[in-house]
């Protein structure tokens, strides 16, 4: 029966579809029970996508509260492409180019991208982004982020480093980047498979935490005096860079921060990657005679010698067949320790640290923190080398002993010099003091740390006295400051790069000391990198110290304590004047300013108007200065050559800062004392920046104030 | 029924532009078969009642797929037209269930004839859509001639394997019998139309079952279709034959069909339609989000929702129990329409019924199977669900002939 076939087959038909029936809705039920939830999920994360919302950047500030960083909220501006008609993404692009200054095929790629969220400019300034809002195109939206700004500009790069929209560089932006920061917020859109933002869908915000706001143990004032005369001093020596350290030795805060060459972080681009090295921290350099007080505490302490242990000085010491000479190769005869100490003979240093011992000198070395990294909060830390204490010869200690053959950083140095100012607790170099919410609450202070205790009181008062004869007596005359007791010891480092000197002119001047040398508030340090002509730690170096310190201490109203018959400060006896400009007078009119002003000028050339003058206009100068007028038709110093200027009848200390303000050097015997009665080459001369100008001082007749045992 | 004249005969007559209810006026003329209104009181009403709810289903369905909104006449359009085919279907279906079956498979060659012109005209002046054509033009409307096409096959094949139920006891006969399938299904691969070509293949597969094919050499013939599309799959999946070197299919058909193999695997790309479709029906639930309310139909994430995807809509937006609903009416239909197959008076009603069932049966599994990751993606509307015009009016031209068969069936059978 053919019908009946079919029937049977049919029968088999509805079975299939009763198969059917089960399998599809049991799939069905798997999807939607079993994995729906997932599912559910992952459909609601394909839909939505975050925009961000920055945090508001924590401020930086001084220790007393000025701000070296802020934070501006800016508009940042985004696109949504898929909202922009394809046709309209060039008339956008046109539109936005000029005002974003960013190129139309660059905008036009952006705007087309198969995507939902493409940034097309961060931080744009108010007016601008006005602008942009006023076109109302489609798609363009904004969102805020923080732009940093630095309002004292390159004041403190080093220590500040810088911020980027992105990223935190250098200094305590890095170092800091994680409080500073804050944790980013985002707004949850939901967006259509076209990548439309789904209006009315519900989104969520996360608020964004702002950063806390640093406050520095950095003094801003003391921190501008450190740039001031730094840059001065650079510049004079025409150095290739300079470093300055200050730091208050009872706490370990660092007060002041800078290297030369510097850079400005609002516009940090424009610098080369160089100059962001805060080289204080991250550069190593050969201490010289800025370490010899350490070698002096270790023998000190361990009872090797005492300041008046005798020693006779022939200028030389010859150990393994090598030769150690003093700096001037003269020897001192007879004589004792302290005088060793404060003429920084090397040959005695040599000794102290051979008899010292090596496994005490080691030690020592440890104890003051020269062998680690010092732990300052600033990024990049390094730590010196030295010759590994296991083959480590008596030749290298002796040779270690005036500083050489082991490197350190100027971080490392000061804060072992720190130690001995404080009376012997090495403390823990920072530059953070507090941190505050964003509501200006303190969230917790940075408490100074003691590391350990490395030379007794006894050993550390005995040091200052040594350092502070220095200043009064020896190589660092020049940073005698009028009615304060200054301690300090100079340095002069020839230049060595992977163990080998460079160069013949390649040196470091160097000077770390403290004020007051009884009860110190501030120990400083100065290095003048490669300076031209002059290179003495005590002759560069001293003249750059003496001028921040007597600042500072003024600035911290450290009380002046004046021996019987020392004059007042200099500046209180006889306030400096300043250097009127001259410029573009007609020449009696430049010499009625220059007299008005309590100068007298002397014009060479003969043309009608001034077109140059020495010192420049602004300086702080004595009175009485004599100001060199060019006129416009003299001939322009061949080669940047400047004018010896007139010294005669003024103190060292004026003679040094005439000769600075046209990047000259002063040269004088050790021991020189009184005023300038001849130099050489003669008042008026033309000579190369840089060249060493040689002055003869001698006592006025009938001063008592010289003293003794001064030649 | 050997005494019937061959159709092709009449349709050479009448010429093959003529509108088919004019060829049937002229044969209803011949026969002096009236149309029997007492009839229809034998119609299967729950059938009837099915279609019904079904069509309204998918109107509700594609109205949520396209975000109608009563307050904008701009989102009314396709809930309109898709009313219109409804309407339309509607009447087409009580017009061929008034009709004797027995006109179709009288008029076969003809409308096979037909269907293979407009199948033609497809390939030179179709209208193409996203890189197929598989449309054209009809004042203002457009067809796609691949649905009436499954119908015409079903009737084509109905009319020749019913005399001949020994044809497939020889190996010859048995390649006379398919020999029917290729041309149609040629044409429409050549589109391209994957999906259209394999319900064509599907049609013609179960009619072989049903006019009779001795089952072990249907299951040989199973075996050896199954082993080579297995083999072709290995081969691919290990790079021994690039999917270029395939032909009459199209690299993303190839795609689509390896994606299957790996769900998830690249839902960006060959995989997005079936990922988007499983995140959408797996956003469900029991009870789905409310009608219009899913998010992936309603933020566009979901591709072809109101015409092959029509039922992740459904799933999203009424949740495991609507789509439920939805399937257990579509099998009732082909439960209705396989048991009016087993009642009818003869092997061509059985066939016609019989083959309308394979159809729709397919139609489902594959449909509602490739929106689970169940099936491999092929364009295969959801019967009474999806919307066009073309698909409902073939649907209801099959169903009109199932009624048919239905209303004229065996008196025997049912005792009266």
């Amino acid at each position: 029966m053919p019908v009946r076939t079919v029937r049977r087959r049919i029968l088999f038909a509805l079975f299939a579809t009763f198969a059917a029936l089960v399998f599809l809705l049991g799939r069905l039920a798997w999807i939607q029970f079993v994995e729906g939830a997932s599912l559910q999920k992952r459909a609601m994360q394909s839909r939505t996508f975050s925009v961000p919302v920055q945090a508001k950047r924590g401020d930086i500030l001084d220790r007393n509260g000025r701000p070296l960083a802020l934070s501006m909220d800016l508009e940042s501006v985004w696109a949504n492409p898929a909202e922009i008609p394809p046709e309209k993404v060039d008339a956008i692009a046109a539109q936005l180019s000029p005002l974003l200054g960013i190129g139309e095929k660059t905008l036009q790629a952006r705007l087309s991208q198969p995507s939902a969220f493409v940034w097309l400019k961060h931080a744009l300034d108010d007016a601008t982004a006005q602008k942009v809002r006023a076109l109302d195109l489609p798609g363009i939206h904004f969102t805020r982020e923080t732009g940093r700004v630095y309002p004292e500009g390159s004041l403190a790069a080093h220590v500040l480093g810088f911020a980027t929209v992105f990223n935190a560089f250098y200094g305590v932006e890095q170092q800091y980047n994680k409080e500073l920061a804050g944790t980013q917020g985002s707004i949850q859109l939901q967006r259509d498979a076209l990548g439309r933002p789904i209006a009315g869908a519900e989104h969520e915000v996360v608020a964004p935490k702002d950063g806390e706001t640093l406050v520095l143990s950095i003094d801003a004032t003391i921190q501008y005096i450190c740039e001031r005369e730094l840059d001065k001093a650079v510049l004079a020596s025409h150095a290739a860079a300079g470093y300055v350290v200050a730091m208050d030795p009872s706490t370990g805060e660092i007060l002041c921060l800078a290297n030369r060459p510097t850079f400005d972080p609002n516009r940090y681009e424009d610098y080369p990657q160089a100059n962001y090295r805060n080289r204080v921290v991250t550069d190593t350099l050969s201490p010289g005679s800025t370490f010899k007080p350490i070698t002096a505490a270790a023998a000190l302490a361990e009872g090797v010698v005492t300041p008046d242990t005798s020693f006779y000085d022939s200028g030389a010491y010859t150990l393994f067949g090598h030769t150690i000479h003093n700096w001037n190769g003269a020897g001192l005869g007879a004589t004792t320790f302290a005088k060793g100490f404060w003429e920084s003979a090397n040959t005695i240093f040599a000794r102290v640290a051979v008899m010292t011992g090596k496994e005490k000198f080691y030690t020592y070395l440890e104890r003051f923190g020269l062998t680690k990294p010092t732990g300052i909060d600033l990024p990049g830390e390094a730590s010196g080398i030295r010759p590994a204490q296991k083959s480590a010869t008596d030749l290298d200690l002796a040779i270690m002993g005036f500083g050489q053959t082991l490197t350190v950083t100027p971080i490392q140095l000061v804060n072992a010099i720190a130690a001995i100012a404080n009376g012997g607790e090495l403390m823990w170099p920072h530059v953070a003091k507090a941190f505050l919410d964003s509501q200006g609450h303190l969230v917790r202070t940075v408490q100074p740390k003691a590391v350990r205790r490395v030379i007794p009181e006894a050993t550390a008062a005995q040091l200052r006295d040594l350092m502070r004869k220095v200043v009064d007596e020896g190589t660092g005359q020049l940073a005698q400051i009028p009615c304060y007791a200054i301690a300090g010891k100079t340095g002069t480092t020839q230049k060595v790069v992977n163990g080998r000197v460079i160069g013949s002119g390649a040196y470091i001047a160097s000077f770390v000391g403290f004020a007051p040398a009884d009860r110190p508030r501030v120990v400083l340090y100065v290095a003048i990198d490669e300076p031209k002509g002059v290179f003495y730690g005590g002759q560069v170096a001293a003249p750059v110290f003496e001028a921040i310190m007597r600042d500072v201490l003024r600035y911290l109203n450290v009380p002046p304590q004046c021996k019987p018959g020392e004059e007042r400060p200099a500046s209180e006896a006889a306030p400096e004047l300043v250097v009127p400009s001259l410029v573009n007078l007609p020449i009696p009119e430049a010499l009625a300013a220059a007299q008005e002003a309590g100068f007298t000028a002397v014009v060479k050339g003969s043309g009608f108007h001034i077109a140059r003058q020495t010192p420049p206009a602004g300086a702080k100068v004595a009175p009485g200065t004599t100001i060199i007028a060019y006129t416009d038709d003299s001939p322009p110093p061949a080669g940047g050559q400047v004018t010896v200027p007139d010294l005669r009848g003024q103190t060292m200390r004026e003679a040094a800062r005439l000769l600075a303000l046209e990047g000259l050097k002063l040269e004088f015997a050790p021991g020189s004392t009184g005023l300038v009665v001849s130099q050489d080459p003669a008042p008026l001369t033309l000579v190369d920046p840089g060249t060493a100008v040689r002055v003869v001082f001698q006592p006025p007749a009938g001063s008592e104030t010289a003293p003794d045992g001064l030649r | 029924m050997r005494g019937r004249p061959r159709a092709g005969a009449a349709a050479r007559r009448s010429g093959v532009g003529i509108l088919h209810r004019d060829a049937v006026r002229t044969r209803l003329g011949g026969e002096g078969t009236a149309i029997e209104l007492r009839l229809w009181r034998r119609a299967d009403a729950t059938l009837l009642l099915i279609a019904l709810l079904l069509m309204a289903f998918g109107v509700v369905a594609i109205a949520s797929a396209t975000k109608f909104d009563l307050h904008d006449r701009a989102t009314w359009g396709t809930v309109e037209r898709q009313l219109l085919w409804v309407g339309l279907g509607l009447a087409w279906m009580a017009v061929v269930a008034s009709l004797d079956y027995h006109v179709w498979p009288r008029w076969a060659w003809p409308l096979y004839a037909f269907g293979l012109g407009l199948l033609a005209l497809v390939l030179v002046a179709g209208v193409t859509s996203r890189g197929a054509a598989r449309w054209v033009n009809i004042g203002p409307f457009t067809l796609q001639p691949a649905e009436f096409m499954k119908v015409i096959v079903i009737v084509a094949l109905a009319a020749y394997y019913a005399p001949r139920e020994a044809m497939f006891r020889t190996w010859s006969g048995l390649l006379a019998a398919g020999v029917w399938l290729l041309p149609p299904a040629a044409l429409v691969l050549k589109q391209p139309d994957l999906g259209s070509t394999l319900v064509l293949c599907a049609i013609t597969a179960g009619l072989w079952y049903l006019a009779g094919m001795p089952g072990a050499r249907l299951l040989a013939l199973a075996a050896a279709g199954v082993g080579s599309v297995a083999a072709l799959m290995y081969a691919f999946l290990h790079g021994l034959v690039p999917p270029s070197a395939v032909p009459f299919l199209h690299d993303y058909q190839i795609r689509r069909l390896l994606v299957f193999l790996h769900p998830g695997a690249d839902k960006l790309g060959a995989g997005y339609h079936v990922w988007q479709s499983m995140l959408a029906i797996g956003s469900g639930g029991l009870f789905g989000q409310g009608l219009a309310n899913g998010a992936l139909n309603q933020y566009d994430y979901l591709p072809e929702s109101q015409t092959d995807f029509i039922f992740a809509v459904v799933g999203e937006d009424m949740g495991f129990a609507g789509a439920m609903a939805l399937v257990v009416l579509e099998a009732l239909l082909i439960w209705r329409v396989f048991r009016i197959a087993a009642s009818a008076r003869d092997r061509e009603g059985a066939l016609l019924a019989g083959g309308t069932g394979v159809m729709l049966l397919f139609q489902l599994l594959v449909n509602v199977g490739m929106t689970i990751g169940l099936m491999p993606v092929t364009g295969i509307p959801l019967p009474f669900i999806s919307y066009g015009g073309s698909s409902l009016l073939a649907n209801a031209w099959a169903l009109g002939i199932v009624l048919s068969v239905g209303m004229r069936r065996h008196k025997l059978l049912f005792g009266r």
